[in-house]
């Protein structure tokens, strides 16, 4: 029996063995969230936490705001809805893979595929989309995908993020699995994800602040000044786990795909607005 | 004039260089005694990565230790690798320890 196996079992059984009131269904989960951070920003909308760190940075925000008039991700917008147009060698397009032909349907991403018994994201879905239709998958970090889902996000602003759980056993354990990930600790430096962005939400963290989880998932793909490019979402995920010194798993690997499933759950009812400029 | 002074050169220089070979000579005697010992930090560092791997929970630099003790093992400074194996095994060790605390320490951290 292997390592993993071991941690899970162990899981398990002090599960089974655990009061019943830790176990909030995810909407139990979610309006908890939501109002942790209501409780903790008292002055801030909930609307508002889709901004991101520009919720509760002033300085930061009058920046960003200033970026947001010519905005950096334009560019990828345009690819995006060039490339989601764009028939492919077999005379089918992008539309129709998605609901209602795409391509506004950001918010309805990650869902629980049934069939597949995993997580597809938005980006997944994109290239499943690409290799039914005999084309070949894109890098998970290309600037092709990266353009569709920002074309996609773009097409979706305004949508009111609607992340589906099913009564499904497999569901239910992809997003416990996400949920045991966003609060466990990692690497190290002995950090989970909740202890920067949710008890140290707001705080410093060497010359920025921490933002808040709820909404981080409204805005991505970002374009990052600092790369000078867009990034996903999993790419913001696989920069987080290396910072606190833990080896990274693989963009849309099943952890982040979970992650994300948890993640972007506990922003429902809060809109899309990406893609997002960051620093 | 000038041929003394590169004959006493020379012979200063054979003094010199014997006892300066003798403990070289001898270090090397020694980490030949070492070399399993060497050869073994590095197998236990690397199934205390392949472990914490398994349990998902595997550290940054952990790999990367290890190839530094295997290079500096291959260039024969064994005394090097030997402490970068250690550091491997002891981060291994650490990761699962740690994943198995947080199979159980996860929960009490969950916004309620």
């Amino acid at each position: 029996m292997n390592m993993r196996n071991i941690i899970r079992l162990l899981s398990l059984g002090l599960c089974l063995s655990w009061p019943v009131y830790i176990f909030g269904s995810p909407e139990d989960d979610r309006i908890a969230f939501q109002a942790y951070f209501q409780a903790r920003f008292p002055d801030v909308p909930i609307s508002e936490y889709v901004n991101g760190i520009y919720a509760l940075d002033e300085n930061a925000r009058e920046q960003w705001e200033q970026i947001e008039e010519f905005p950096p991700y334009e560019f990828a917008v345009e690819n995006g809805e060039l490339l989601f147009n764009r028939p492919f060698a077999n005379g089918s397009t992008y539309s129709e893979c998605f609901d209602n032909q795409g391509p506004g349907v950001r918010q309805l991403y990650p869902r629980f595929d049934a069939e597949r018994g995993e997580v597809i994201t938005l980006e997944l879905a994109i290239n499943l989309c690409r290799e039914v239709n005999g084309e070949s998958a894109y890098s998970y970090n290309s600037d092709e995908l990266n353009s569709l889902s920002a074309y996609m996000a773009w097409t979706s602003r305004g949508n009111k993020i609607d992340v589906v759980i099913p009564n499904d056993p497999g569901a239910l354990a992809a997003y416990e699995s996400g949920k045991q990930f966003y609060y466990s600790k990692r690497g190290q430096l002995n950090f989970a994800c909740s202890d920067c962005h949710v008890i140290s939400a707001g705080l410093y963290v060497r010359a920025d602040h921490l933002s808040a989880s709820l909404g981080h998932p409204s805005h991505f793909p970002v374009y990052r000044s600092k790369f000078g490019k867009m990034i996903s979402l999993h790419s913001r995920f696989y920069g987080c786990v290396r910072d606190v010194r833990a080896k990274p798993f693989e963009e849309q690997s099943v952890e982040y795909r979970n992650l994300e499933y948890f993640l972007t759950y506990m922003s429902n009812g809060l809109i899309v607005n990406g893609p997002g400029a960051r620093k | 004039m000038k041929l003394r002074i590169f004959i006493l050169l020379l012979a200063g220089m054979s003094l010199c260089s014997a006892p300066c070979r003798l403990p070289a000579q001898q270090e090397i005697s020694g980490l030949q005694v070492q070399e399993e010992q060497v050869a073994s930090a590095i197998d236990a560092a690397e199934t205390a990565r392949q472990n914490a791997a398994e349990a998902g929970a595997e550290w940054l630099q952990t790999n990367d230790l290890i190839r530094d003790a295997r290079e500096a093992f291959g260039n024969g400074q064994w005394q090097l690798a030997l402490s970068l194996a250690q550091q491997a095994e002891r981060q291994g060790q650490l990761a699962v320890e740690q994943a198995l605390r947080e199979s159980v320490a996860w929960r009490e951290r969950v916004v309620r």
